[in-house]
């Protein structure tokens, strides 16, 4: 896989294509006025008439809170199905499918405005074809199980919206691929309500040890254990992290190994090189 | 690629217009009330001079191709301009009858005032395409005609467009009438030579100084298409045509009385005219009535144009206090909340923060300001004009705290002077769905009048017209226009941090309703002049008797 290509990615480009009949899209966070005006505008007069939104729970009950937040057409114009997790039901997952064909992206970006248009935020795209030619299938398929288990997951979500999502399948019967197993060599990474992290899923493809990490993000934890552990488990000669000073969310009284070094990466999505990988 | 990791691409910020929607029905009005003169077709003679070259051209060179067509398109179009400019710069007159407005005109004035006696210019030099060459006239391919004029012409049926090829040609039906008209006072066969040659100097262009735009009414066919044209005399336009004539007769009526009684005729005095059908100083307008119903329909745009304004103003503020305001609240209703505890909102509402709607309603008519005192500083007509000019107050305080009274004085006023039994937009039809579009609208207005204002406190009040026609109001037309262009014109939008305000905040501005546009065409078809001595506008004969043709006499 080659990391940042110099093309952009648009989301809303390849629901402008056409030719899928259902999407579902998982997010932390959704600002509902975008996804009803503009998202799901754009999957509807696209032809794409199953529309499914899969949002953490704790989110949408803050947006009910607000009725500048609040869905207005959830339950008729699309299904919505609030999330419950240990911690945060955090994965940002496009699919969008056809009969024989789809596109996934899986990456950082909350359905919001910002999220889809202002911030800065990275996507991986799979183009998917069930055709004469298969590609992206399995990765699809890894998707598809992974959001079926969160959903198996929520067990007071109301029957009629399980249907829904059940019948996804139906208009892609290629998601429901058997190749698709905890060995198998697809490109798609979740973590599940239940069972490993991320991170121990990620680990198992990496070296043992590794001469520099880079990481970009905007959000880290409040003892930056996340990154003590990358620490520990490759022991890198450097980790070079970068942030955007005037936004990042970062404890400023936890020490890091000397190791560790920040960098300013404002402007990463319009020069490369400072930021070693990017 | 697949997969491929890549940066989302980020949406295309533009400045926008109408942050609120609320302009959109003006200008549909003035649309409807005015067709065929745009706020971009400033000059009348453009209207015979472009559908010309195409059908002068089709002569001269029958068998050049597109691409050619174009070259020498922007030679002519440049050629033109430079005649009306030499013209003016020859007599020494008043250039408003000569190169203003014309197009490429900024780029031309100073190579043509530098050319002295002998040298020449090169037309090619500006007609050029080079992208980035600074001597380029206009960047449109077509130019002026491209640029500005095009739609119109289509739609009047002019010029025709072959829109795969994006190939233009004139209309058998009413182009080619017009070019020939054009081409019957004019020298064709040394324009051609001069934009083949691509050589002009001063001698070429006083000899086709018949092409400048002050002579139209020296060529008696071109004039009169001209004028059957604008004032749609042959009744080939319909209903469009027709209210063409009247709004154009209804300007000629007005230069009429404001010369009669010595008074200066501008924008603002025909938006206090027309919004309340008396002429300054309370004089009563000697309208025909014919004319009433146009008065009446551009009454209603007029008053639109003041809620528009109001809200404008109070979206202006609230902007401007959230800019400053941190942490930034989540959503625009918190914000709000926050906003309306404010002290100078106090001061604004100045004691009258549990006042009911209603009430404030009912004792603002009884001390109503008359209709007819437009100038006066109480009126709506007035109090729109400083709303414009807050922001020019260094003291922001006091520019928000007035900004908020003169908004909420315009809405209490509309409110009085509303009429709950009448249709807000006349009888004029809108498309279903249409004001789905642009919420904030006079069927809204009057609607909300009695449906949701009317028990409120004003601070419940202005705190309604702050949220959901302000914030949120915008919010809805940014989001549509991100569907419909792709653009991001959002001046204030939600984000993790709360809500963002983009640094430029727009200032409340009111439409243009081809006001200029309309009386300079009347000028060029030699229906008006400013006169010497007063420099006020004055009927010519021929404004007269057009203005005597369309109301009957």
């Amino acid at each position: 896989m080659k990391l940042l290509e110099t093309e952009w990615i648009s989301i809303t480009d390849a629901i402008r294509k056409g030719g899928y009949e259902a999407s579902i899209i998982t997010t932390f966070n959704a600002y509902f006025p975008f996804y009803e005006e503009v998202v799901l505008r754009y999957l509807l007069s696209n032809g794409c008439r199953h529309n499914i939104l899969l949002m953490d729970k704790t989110q949408f009950n803050e947006c009910l809170s607000s009725e500048d937040l609040s869905p207005q057409n959830a339950g008729f114009d699309y299904t919505l199905a609030p999330m419950k997790a240990k911690g945060a039901f955090h994965p940002k997952v496009v699919l969008l499918v056809g009969k024989r064909k789809g596109v996934l992206f899986v990456g950082s970006h909350n359905v919001t405005l910002s999220g889809w248009g202002i911030n800065k935020e990275l996507t991986t795209s799979f183009n998917i074809s069930d055709g004469k030619e298969k590609f992206g299938i399995s990765e699809a398929a890894a998707a598809w199980q992974f959001i079926e288990n969160w959903v198996l997951y929520q067990t007071d979500l109301p029957s009629s919206i399980r249907d829904s999502i059940n019948a996804i399948p139906r208009m892609a019967p290629w998601l429901n691929s058997k190749t698709v197993d905890n060995n198998s060599n697809h490109l798609f990474f979740g973590s599940n309500p239940t069972g490993p992290s991320l991170w121990e899923q990620i680990k198992t493809d990496l070296p043992s040890r590794a001469k520099r990490i880079s990481i970009i993000g905007p959000f880290f934890d409040h003892s930056l254990d996340f990154i003590k552990t990358i620490q520990r488990d490759l022991n890198p000669d450097e980790i070079i992290i970068g942030i955007e000073p005037d936004t990042v969310h970062i404890p400023t009284d936890k020490l890091l190994e000397d190791k560790v070094k920040f960098v300013d990466a404002s402007s990463i999505t319009e020069k490369k090189g400072y930021l070693p990988g990017f | 690629m697949n997969p491929s990791t890549n940066w989302l691409k980020q949406t295309r910020t533009s400045g926008g217009l109408d942050h609120l929607g609320s302009q959109a029905p003006c200008i549909n009005l003035y649309g409807r009330l005015l067709p065929g003169i745009t706020n971009v077709t400033d000059r009348g003679r453009y209207y015979s001079f472009y559908p010309w070259f195409f059908w002068a051209y089709e002569k001269q060179y029958p068998n050049l191709v597109w691409d050619e067509i174009v070259e020498r398109f922007r030679r002519a179009d440049c050629l033109f301009t430079l005649i009306a400019e030499r013209h003016a710069q020859k007599l020494g007159d008043d250039n408003y009858l000569h190169g203003i407005a014309m197009v490429g005109r900024s780029t031309l004035v100073e190579p043509l005032r530098n050319l002295t006696k002998g040298e020449s210019l090169k037309l090619s030099k500006y007609a050029t395409q080079e992208p980035g060459n600074t001597d380029r006239y206009f960047k449109n391919k077509l130019g002026g005609l491209g640029q500005y004029y095009m739609g119109t012409f289509v739609e009047l049926g002019l010029v025709d467009l072959i829109s795969k090829k994006k190939v233009v040609n004139y209309t058998l039906e009413r182009g080619e009438g017009i070019a020939s008209a054009f081409d019957s006072g004019v020298n064709r066969r040394l324009f051609f030579e001069t934009i083949d040659n691509d050589k002009v100097d001063h001698q070429v262009l006083d000899q086709l100084s018949p092409f400048c735009p002050c002579q139209l009414s020296k060529n008696p066919d071109e004039h009169k298409a001209l004028i059957d044209l604008f004032f749609d005399r042959n009744n080939l336009y319909d209903e469009r045509g027709k209210q063409r004539r009247l709004t154009l007769s209804l300007l000629l009526n007005l230069i009429n009385e404001f010369n009669k009684n010595n008074m200066d005729f501008d924008q603002f005095a025909f938006r206090g005219v027309v919004y309340t059908g008396f002429l300054p100083d309370q004089l009563e307008w000697d309208i025909h009535e014919s004319l009433i119903p146009t008065q009446k329909l551009w009454q209603t745009y007029q008053r639109n144009e003041l809620l528009s304004i109001a809200l404008q103003g109070l979206f202006w503020m609230a902007l401007n206090v959230l800019l400053k305001t941190d942490p930034k609240p989540r959503t625009s209703g918190e914000f709000v909340s926050q906003l309306i505890e404010n002290d100078f909102i106090k001061d604004a509402l100045a004691g009258n923060e549990a006042v009911v709607f209603e009430d404030a309603v009912n004792k603002i008519r009884e001390e109503l300001p008359p209709i007819d005192l437009w100038q006066d500083s109480s009126h709506e007509i007035e109090i729109a004009k400083t709303i414009k000019r807050m922001k020019n107050i260094k003291n922001k305080t006091k520019a928000y705290t007035e900004t908020i009274k003169a908004s909420l004085q315009i809405i209490l006023l509309l409110a009085a002077r509303n009429d709950q039994n009448s249709n807000a937009y006349a009888n004029l039809k809108y498309p279903d769905g249409y004001f789905d579009y642009y919420p904030i609208n006079l069927y809204s207005f009057q609607s909300n009048l009695y449906k949701i204002w009317q028990k409120m406190t004003l601070k419940e009040l202005l705190a309604w017209l702050l949220h959901k026609w302000g914030i949120e109001a915008h919010i809805k037309i940014a989001l549509r226009k991100l569907r419909h262009s792709s653009k991001n014109t959002f001046r204030v939008y939600p984000t993790e941090e709360g809500l963002k305000v983009n640094d430029s905040i727009p200032e409340p501005v009111f439409t243009t309703p081809r006001f200029q546009q309309a009386v300079q065409v009347l000028r060029d078809i030699d229906a008006i002049y400013k006169s010497d001595d007063t420099a006020r506008f004055k009927l010519k004969p021929l404004g007269k008797s057009l203005l005597d043709e369309a109301i009957g006499n």
